[in-house]
Formats: structure tokens, sequence, C-alpha cells
């Protein structure tokens, strides 16, 4: 859950360096609707982004205290923040006009079936020390 | 090799260890088939949070059990009631689902064991010890392409003499430090995966009749696999060490035939091709065949065509998903502290079942015969059949409490029969144990 939450503040992160982006572009093609329209998306982004790293820290207290109630809701909080962070970040795409040639950077999910094992077993495997008791070999020993 | 075996018997729970939110115990290392050292496997759920990401666990153990023949004779057994204590602490940065996070990886640990017995006789008493373990593991991720490790492990341990009375008793004391930094490389889809490997052992006899046969071993290994299906691999594997003998000037005559003089240095040569990884769903397969060579300067080395190679095998299913049955076979040579090497033939199988969700049973045994070359006059070669064979059983009575109980036996029959009052021929020896356990 903590894992998918960063996850989930990286990609925010990305989509709020994606708005700057844009609005540098609106500023080199001095188009102040375009400027105003992308600050506008840049402004909530922030703010958003501002509410996750809250929830973020709330989740991770949470997973300290083993409070299984609050974790699940700060999670709740920062999936609904991430969705509305994607959607200005569309918003600001289409402010330029760049929706359709802009598709984000490419994700793939992956299904494993659970009945596979979790590890590796194509890994040499660890080096381990022979620890044996010598046997005796003579009557000197 | 026997350290092997309990790696295996170890192994054989580890899938339900991930699958279950209770602590749990493994064993390790251990001498002359006696679980010297127990380790707790501990659960990741648990745990003291330290700071963002690091976790302290802790933990120990009280065993209390009873021991059929302390001095490995079985022309003059000896038992005694004994208890055992194990503390440990354990810090790393594993996620609460056991998963190593990306980057930086870190387990750091430190344990001990203390055995007292339970006995008026002061020959017996005189065995009691602590031993301590300790263990770094640091790892670092670059996102699976690169991954970069050093490990360390060191052990002290202490087992009986090999007389209980006279000359030779001396406690065997030993320190074992193994050291190993290693390079895998995944390009791409990690379809062909590189793994490079240094390894340097430091084996350490601190009783003075076994000070000839302290060493330090140096490997080299890189691995090349083929990844042709997910969790499938052909792989291609050379090692090459140098197994050095530190003390020379150290009276080696119990070790060695008295013509060489001193322990000899060796450069061991393995080379093997084999398949590692899943067959079908439930079923894993490890197969490699290979070349060997003992190369030691001086003395009896391997040879012949059975004697240069090696071949293992083993098969691991899970009817169940709370059920690992293994099975292996294997040949392959060893150095050894008495003599030059000797070869290992050996089987051994191992079932772990998970009853109900707090009851976890486990057995392994396994079987070796084993022919020892370039011994002292007289007696070479030497050959051993040891059978050891373990049961455990664990009641977790909350996610950091745990009972149980356990039985080990070791049996050794050997061609090589001293005077009456030498161990470490012919000999049974069973332990019995019940135990508590706190961890967290």
């Amino acid at each position: 859950m903590t894992n998918q939450a960063r996850e989930y503040q990286q990609g925010m992160n990305q989509v709020l360096t994606r708005i700057h982006t844009l609005e540098e572009t609106a500023r080199r093609q001095k188009d102040i609707i375009k400027l105003n329209c992308v600050m506008d998306k840049e402004v909530q982004a922030k703010v958003n982004v501002g509410i996750a790293e809250q929830a973020l820290t709330a989740l991770q207290e949470n997973v300290a205290r083993a409070d299984e109630g609050g974790r699940t809701h700060e999670f709740t909080r920062l999936t609904i923040i991430n969705q509305k962070v994607v959607v200005l970040g569309a918003e600001a795409e289409n402010c330029i006009g760049e929706d359709l040639s802009f598709v984000g950077a490419t994700r793939v999910d992956l299904d494993i079936d659970p009945n596979i094992p979790r590890d590796d077993p194509t890994q040499p495997g660890v080096p381990t020390t022979p620890i044996d008791r010598p046997p005796a070999a003579s009557t000197y020993m | 090799m026997t350290f092997r075996y309990l790696a295996l018997g170890v192994a054989a729970v580890m899938c339900l260890v991930a699958r279950t939110s209770h602590a749990q115990q493994s064993y390790g290392p251990i001498t002359g088939g006696v679980l010297a050292v127990p380790t707790p496997v501990i659960s990741p759920t648990n745990g003291v949070p330290l700071s963002d990401g690091a976790v302290l666990h802790a933990g120990v153990s009280v065993e209390g059990g009873y021991d059929s023949n302390l001095f490995y004779n079985d022309d003059e057994k000896v038992g005694s009631a004994l208890l055992r204590v194990n503390p440990f602490l354990d810090l790393t940065n594993a996620s609460r689902t056991g998963e190593a996070p990306n980057g930086l990886f870190f387990d750091l640990r430190a344990g001990a064991s203390y055995r007292e017995y339970l006995n008026s006789d002061a020959s017996i008493r005189r065995l009691r010890a602590i031993q301590p373990t300790a263990s770094v593991n640091l790892e670092h991720n670059s996102g699976g392409t690169l991954v970069v490790g050093v490990a360390d492990t060191y052990a002290r341990l202490q087992d009986a003499p090999y007389t209980r009375l006279g000359a030779n008793d001396d406690l065997i004391v030993r320190d074992n430090n193994l050291a190993s930094a290693q390079l895998r490389w995944s390009p791409g889809g990690g379809r062909l995966q590189s793994t490079l490997r240094l390894t340097n052992t430091v084996d350490w006899f601190e009783t003075a009749a076994l000070k000839a046969g302290n060493s330090m071993t140096n490997e080299a290994m890189l691995d090349v696999s083929w990844r042709w299906l997910p969790k499938t691999a052909l792989y291609v594997q050379v090692r090459q060490g140098y197994v050095k003998y530190l003390n020379t000037q150290d009276d080696s005559s119990g070790l060695v035939p008295s013509s060489l003089g001193k322990k000899q240095d060796s450069y061991p040569l393995r080379a093997m091709v084999g398949i590692r990884g899943l067959i079908t769903e439930k079923t894993s397969v490890a197969l490699s065949v290979g070349y060997q060579n003992a190369f030691y300067i001086g003395g009896k080395s391997t040879t012949g065509f059975f004697g240069s190679t090696l071949a293992a095998a083993e098969l691991i299913v899970m009817p169940l998903q709370t059920t690992k049955l293994t099975f292996g076979l294997h040949h392959d040579f060893q150095n050894s502290v008495v003599g030059n090497f000797f070869y290992d033939d050996g089987a051994y199988a191992s079932v772990s079942h998970q009853l109900v969700s707090r009851l976890i049973a486990q057995a392994w045994g396994a079987y070796d015969h084993r022919r020892y070359y370039g011994l002292p006059a007289g007696m070479d070669p030497r050959v051993d059949d040891m059978i050891q064979a373990t049961a455990l059983l664990d009641f977790y009575i909350r996610a950091w409490a745990y009972v149980g109980a356990s039985y080990s036996l070791i049996r050794n029959r050997s061609d090589y029969l001293p005077d009456q009052g030498y161990s470490g021929t012919n000999y049974t020896k069973q332990l019995v144990f019940g135990h508590v356990g706190l961890t967290y």
C-alpha cells in the first residue's frame, strides 16, 4: 500500500512537471489565453499535490501504528487526489491543444498468476559454507 | 554439505513464510550435524519502526531437551539434558510484505546461543558454550538492471571434543567468516542475466590439534543464464577457487600423511551447464552436470571420469499452496579439514506443510556417502555413510509467540575404526527439544 502511494506521488509530480513544461510553451507562444488556462490547472494541481503529501505522511503513521482503518482511509484519499491530478494534467494538455499528441509515459501492467511462486528460481544459489565437524582421522586426534 | 541440507530444510518452508504472518523459526549453521545456533525467521509484519523504512526486530527462544550422545561415540555413549537460550536482533528496511525495496536494501543481524548442560558431571558441564553469530547484507538495485551486493556472515562454534577425558579433550572451537561481493547484470528485459560473485571464507580453529587446518578460501564465480521462460533458465557457470592453508608450520600429523607434512593448498575448478526454474506452475527443477577438478598441489586429488564429473538434480513440487516437497541427488567433492578432500554422493528430501493457519510442520532427511582421500597412512581412503534427519513442529499462539518441539538424528558409519574411546567414526546421536519463543 505504501509503495503504491509512493507511485501515486511520483506520478503526480510528473504531471506537475509536465504542466510546467506546457506553461513554458504557452509563454513562448505568447498566447495569454493558453497561459491563463494552464496556470489555472497548475495552481489546482499544486494544491492537490500538497494535500497528497499530507495524506502520504498520515498513511505512513497509520502503517506504523498498525491502524488498519486509518491506513485505508488515507490510501483512499490519495487515490482520489491522484485521479484529480491526472485529470488536471489532461485538461492542461487540452489548454495547449496537445492532448492527442501526448499520451504520457508507457505504462506496463503485469498480472502474475497467484499460484506461481513469487521467488525467482532462475537465480544462482547463495554462497554457503559447509560447517562439518571434522571427523577423527587418527588416534592423534 | 551438511549446511546445504540444512539450507534445504529451511528453504522448504520459505514459501510458507511468505504466506503466513506468524513468526517462524529456522536453523543454521550446524556442526557435526547438530543444530548449533537456532535462528528464528522474522515475520516482516512485526518489528519496531525506527525511521522511514528501517525496522528493528528482536526475539529470544528458550529450548530444553536431551542429547543422547554428547561425544559422538557409540563405544561410550554419554547423554545429558541441556538448555539453550537464543536471543537475536535484526535491523532491516525490507517492506512489511517481506520484499526488498528498490534502491538500497540492508539487513543487519546479530545473535547468540547459550548452551548449558543440566548435569552434575564436570566433564559434561564444561561443554557449555556461548556461540555468537552476526551477519550483514547490503544490496543496491538499479531498477532490476544492475544489482550490486555485499554480504558477510560470521559464526563462532563450539563442539564436543574427540575424547571425554584425557588426551585430545579440548573443545572444538571454530570461527567461520564468509564474505561475498556480487554484481548481477540483466540488460534489456532481463532475458540474459550475468552474475559475477567473489567470495572469501576464513575457517579458523582455536583448537590446537586442528590449527593446521586453518584455511582461507577465495572463489570467483561467473554465471550466465538465458531465461527462455519467465521463471525458467538455462545456464552456464564456472567457479574457480583457491584454498590456502594458513598455519603450514603447525603440526598436521593427524590430518595428512606424514610424507606431506602439511596441509596442501588447492585450486578447485568447477564448470557446469544446467537448467533451473519452473517446468509447470507447481513443479520446479534444478539440473546440472559438469567438470570438476580439485587441483591439489600435493597429495591425492580428484581423478578419473567420475571423479572429474559433478552432477546435481533437484525436484520441488508444491501440490498445495501450503505444502512443499523436495527431492535431490548430487555427486561432487568438497575440500576437507582431514585429508585433502572427500567425494560426496548424496540424496535428500524434505517436506513442509502448514496444517492450519498457526501450526507448521517440517521434516527433512539426507544421506551422504563420503570417500575421504589424502588421509594419514593406514586409513586412506576412508568411507563414511552419514544419515541426518530433523522433524519440527511449531504452533504460533500469537504472531509473536510460539511453542514447538523438534527431533534430530545424525548417524555415521565408517570403515575407519580406531581404538575405542575416540569419537567421530561410528555414532548415533539423537536430540529432542521443546521450545518457546518470542519474536517481534
